[in-house]
């Protein structure tokens, strides 16, 4: 059906634009006046006067449709009926705005008549509508979280969650069963979280930015198109791939040298976690950190040389300190994105809930959490499903304050030296 | 410089002009800057090295996915007189008893494996998919249900690991001499057999013995450390007698007493096990702890049961008879190094493996139905070719929605949008979703997409419309730079010449700007082919056999796939997760490549 009725609009158009096209030609000539604009842009204003309001009021009827029949709450063979109704009524009324815009437009259109300015306008409209997707998004996104979590903190309290020692999202079969309404303290949840964060950024700061010192003011060109491709083909890598690599590679190692260290260790560590997301996190730095020590100007740097510093000294007590707000900005990023990082902690790390600060132990993180609690079937309304919200809500404004902040300090700061 | 400073006592020492100091001080400074330098290169080998260890670790486990082991199979379908009529039928065809036949078929190989427990372990050598494959070649040709046929089978993947070496150690030796079997009460003794074979038998049996050896050491070394801490605490609490103390140190008395005989026990243990080591003229028991050793001569397994210096004497549960002497050059050692107890085939199984190989009927090929089938919980039998199709499903969506959209978010930012803070917070707003966790996509589909428009879970229609958002902020940004690169001069030209600003950007500044555009969105793509977590949480994880057929079907993806396959605890399984992460890196590597070649070959410097 809506195939059908998409496939006529289709043809409707081209045959409207067509004529109204040939309509302004045949305009070329009658007078001594010129053409306003181009024939194309006639047979295009045409399109904007029939077939797309008609588009739009048929799209929006079939998407609202389903939302009404379903609040109405009709029976089954009631709402086959009433919908197909509609279906008629709003085929009806799009072919009657077909046919109102032809009239009008038959009448509107004469050689002064400013097409190209109707198209235009309609264009930089949608181009309008595409760069507002993105704050759509962002909208959508704070709504979604923002009323699950809502719902959520109805049955469950604010202050518990967020401070609670406690979390066991398993909720019992039956309700008199012990433990039936399930425990929503996410504090091992953050904890387990700033674990594998503080271990992963242990492993990617030094290491990333030696890499972009090195990189940006030691390495010749050619060692330089060497070490390139590497840090960008370990960025490239899927962070999954990560997650197999630290599950079956880093894992085991870590567990069997720890023992033979006399240590035990789970099979799940933080440590092996946290280590591979430092290898993942270590080109996001070193580019990052590339740049900005970039972007500190030569002269600085010849000021320094030519009071006799050497090398590593202008670059500890010149470049650095200028490049300071966005290395930390960097590492701000950085942090954002062990946080939200997903797929190597749902691998490496584990799945219990422990407050510990023991790298050899197992963690669990407010991704694993989300994920765990929206596997495979789920129904929405229970505490266990709206928890993963709530998780995601703290997440995501944690993560938005942390690249607000970062971005906020990267412009500031290129404005400086621009 | 603190070090300099430390130092300076010692070059105050040595040096005694100050232009001697200098030179010592320039040095430290010169040590100071190579150090630094050094950091900075170990950074880098410390990046390749990890890579270099994350590709070669997933290459290992990788290659032996590509290689499978079939068993030929003849099928004498009109043996069991089916009705025709069934096979055209696509609800009757359900009525043929599939795995009877390949059963059969199994069977008919080994035919002294009469017993039940032999029987289901001579089945169980097949993979359990083998009867809906026959099934599935019925449907497609109903004629072959009256005749004869050879068709290949894929072995499970516990025989496939077998003949791959995953199983355990093999070691094969001739035998040099011939030798004689006496028969004793279902065992046969071997007097004669030669020294040097005799050697290699008692070596494998010594390093096996010295590993139990050291086992029982660890745990008598454990035995009396515990024996001491008991000791240590009775002592404690007998100087403070108090009700609970003495209650305590009852039962301390107790678990001392365990202590002491488990101890006793351990160490007669490992005295005995000593002098099996030492002593060559000592009879050696062999248990289920031990490497299988066998005597093979045609289709027969005879298995060690006891070594000694004179004699060895084997065990065998063949229904063959057994020859009172072989040749030399008719009969082998064959050994399996890992113990029975700790291996998935038994010694059973072994032997019916070695003797189908030994008929020729199994053959090690490419694994081509690794890349023709969908997911299956028989790993021999899982494919990524329906994940890979929804991944190219997943992209297709993506590809629509995100490039288009971007190109216009990018062209009016870039080029019409006026300075002010809509501008402004609309930037804001696309840098920061560029940097929202994956996963918060998730949950966004799955609220809005899912909840609110009710778009099914799990089709690579809702997918892609979540990868695109993702995708978009990068594909603004790389839009945006290139639109930056086109010089004014050719805007101006345009402009100057009587075009629109529309017109402008349309058909001059876009068509010089596309290439810059396509290389950002290709590397979006590659970004979005690798994306799992927001796949997770609306649903394109589910257990998919059939290739998706279009954009609302219920699809999976490759790193999905990835991810559930990792999970596994097959060995099998990981292999075949590894084999698919190489799929997923050489389709990534193959877009990047695309995006370097259309940048090398349109770039254009102005």
């Amino acid at each position: 059906m809506t195939s059908f009725v998409l496939l006529s609009f289709l043809l409707i158009s081209a045959f409207l634009f067509l004529y109204f096209r040939s309509k302004a030609i045949s305009f070329i000539g009658s007078t001594s006046q010129k053409l306003h604009s181009r024939p194309e842009f006639h047979g295009g204003a045409a399109l904007i006067f029939t077939i797309i309001p008609a588009l739009f009021f048929y799209s929006f009827v079939s998407i609202a449709k389903d939302l009404f029949i379903r609040l109405a709450g009709y029976n089954e063979s009631e709402a086959q009926m009433v919908a197909s109704l509609y279906d008629v009524i709003t085929l009806a009324v799009a072919v009657l705005i077909i046919v109102l815009g032809f009239l009008l437009f038959t009448k509107k259109q004469n050689i002064r008549f400013p097409a190209r300015h109707i198209v235009e306008k309609a264009i930089m409209g949608v181009l309008f509508f595409a760069s507002g997707i993105a704050v759509l998004t962002t909208i959508g996104i704070f709504l979604s979280v923002i009323f699950e979590s809502l719902s959520f903190f109805s049955q469950y309290a604010f202050s518990d969650f967020l401070f609670g020692l406690q979390w066991s999202p398993q909720t019992a079969l039956r309700e008199d069963q012990v433990g039936s309404s399930g425990a929503f303290g996410a504090v091992p949840l953050f904890a387990g979280t700033a674990l594998i964060t503080v271990i992963a950024l242990l492993v990617a700061v030094p290491v990333g930015l030696s890499a972009a010192i090195y990189l940006s003011d030691y390495a010749t060109p050619k060692f330089r198109s060497i070490a390139k491709p590497i840090l960008e083909v370990l960025a490239g890598i899927p962070t999954v791939v990560y997650g197999f690599f630290a599950a079956l590679t880093i894992a085991p190692f870590i567990r069997n040298s720890s023992e033979s260290l006399g240590f035990t260790a789970s099979s799940e560590s933080a440590l092996a976690a946290g280590l591979v997301m430092g290898i993942m996190l270590i080109p996001f730095i070193s580019s990052l950190s590339d740049d900005v020590i970039n972007a500190v100007p030569q002269s600085l740097r010849d000021g320094s040389y030519g009071l006799g510093a050497t090398k590593s000294e202008t670059m500890k007590r010149v470049v650095l300190p200028a490049a300071l707000p966005g290395i930390v900005s960097a590492v701000l990023l950085a942090v954002s994105r062990a946080i939200g990082e997903t797929m190597i902690v749902v691998m490496a790390a584990g799945q219990s809930a422990n407050l510990t600060i023991n790298p050899l132990e197992t963690v669990t993180t407010v991704t694993v959490q989300i994920v765990a609690l929206l596997t495979g079937d789920i129904e929405f309304d229970t505490p266990k499903t709206l928890s993963a919200f709530a998780l995601g809500l703290v997440l995501f404004i944690i993560t938005l304050i942390l690249n607000f902040i970062a971005l906020r300090v990267v412009k500031k700061y290129r404005e400086q030296y621009d | 410089m603190t070090n300099i400073s430390a130092n300076n006592n010692d070059i105050n020492m040595s040096a005694d002009t100050p232009k001697e100091r200098m030179r010592q001080r320039l040095k430290a400074r010169y040590r100071a800057e190579m150090r630094f330098k050094l950091y900075g290169l170990g950074a880098i080998i410390i990046a390749a090295i990890a890579l270099v260890i994350l590709v070669q670790s997933i290459l290992i486990q990788a290659i032996p996915a590509f290689t499978a082991h079939s068993m030929i199979l003849d099928i004498d379908m009109a043996e069991h007189n089916i009705d025709p009529e069934l096979a055209n039928d696509v609800k009757q065809v359900n009525k043929i008893d599939f795995r009877k036949i390949i059963n059969n078929s199994v069977y008919s190989f080994l035919p002294d494996m009469t017993s039940r427990k032999q029987k289901k372990d001579l089945r169980q050598i097949l993979s359990a998919s083998a009867p809906f494959e026959l099934k599935k070649s019925v449907m497609e040709n109903p004629d072959i249900i009256e005749g004869q046929f050879k068709r290949d089978y894929l072995l499970d993947d516990v025989s496939d690991l077998y003949f791959k070496g995953y199983i355990s150690e093999f070691r094969r030796l001739t035998g040099q001499s011939d030798i004689q079997l006496e028969m004793e009460n279902n065992s046969y003794s071997v007097l004669n057999i030669e020294q040097a074979n005799k050697m290699v038998i008692r070596e494998i049996l010594a390093t096996s013995l010295s590993q139990e050896r050291d086992a029982v050491k660890r745990l008598l070394d454990l035995n009396v450390n515990t024996l001491k801490r008991v000791q240590d605490e009775i002592n404690s609490f007998s100087e403070n007698s108090s009700a609970s103390n003495i209650e305590r140190n009852e039962k301390n008395k107790i678990s001392l007493q365990q202590l002491e005989a488990k101890g006793k026990q351990l160490q007669s243990q490992l005295e005995g096990l000593n002098l099996l080591i030492k002593d060559e003229s000592e009879v050696i028991n062999l248990s289920s702890k031990m490497p299988s050793i066998f005597i093979k001569t045609g289709d027969i397994f005879l298995k060690l049961s006891q070594f000694g210096a004179n004699k060895l004497v084997f065990n065998s549960s063949t229904k063959l008879s057994v020859p009172t002497r072989i040749e030399a050059g008719n009969w082998q050692i064959f050994v399996i190094e890992k113990p029975e107890d700790i291996r998935l085939v038994s010694d059973q199984q072994a032997i019916m493996l070695e003797r189908l190989n030994d008929l020729g009927i199994i053959h090690k090929h490419f694994n081509w139905h690794f890349f023709q089938g969908g997911d299956s919980t028989n790993p021999e039998y899982a494919a990524i070719a329906a994940a890979f199709k929804g991944s190219l499903l997943l992209l297709v969506v993506t590809l629509c929605l995100s490039f288009p959209l971007g190109v216009c978010a990018a062209v009016y930012l870039e080029e019409f949008a006026p300075k002010n803070q809509i501008t402004d917070f609309i930037e804001v707003n696309i840098n920061n979703l560029a940097a929202v966790p994956s996963i918060i996509f998730g949950l966004f589909g799955l609220a809005i997409f899912h909840g609110a428009f009710g778009i099914e879970r799990g089709t690579a229609l809702i997918g892609g419309m979540v990868l695109a958002l993702m995708t978009m902020p990068t594909i603004i940004i790389a839009s945006r730079a290139s639109l930056r690169a086109v010089p004014p001069s050719i805007r101006e030209a345009a402009l100057g010449l009587g075009a629109s600003r529309l017109q402008t950007v349309t058909h001059h500044v876009l068509p010089l700007a596309l290439p810059g555009m396509m290389t950002g969105t290709i590397i979006g793509m590659a970004q979005a082919l690798g994306e799992t977590a927001p796949l997770i949480l609306i649903g394109l994880i589910a257990f998919i056999v059939d290739i998706p057929g279009g954009f609302t079907d219920a699809s999976t993806a490759l790193p999905s796939l990835i991810y559930k396959w990792g999970d596994q605890a097959f060995l099998a399984f990981q292999h075949k997760t590894a084999a698919a992460i190489v799929c997923l890196l050489i389709f990534l590597i193959f877009m990047n490549a695309m995006a370097v070649i259309l940048r090398k070959k349109f770039e254009r410097r102005w």
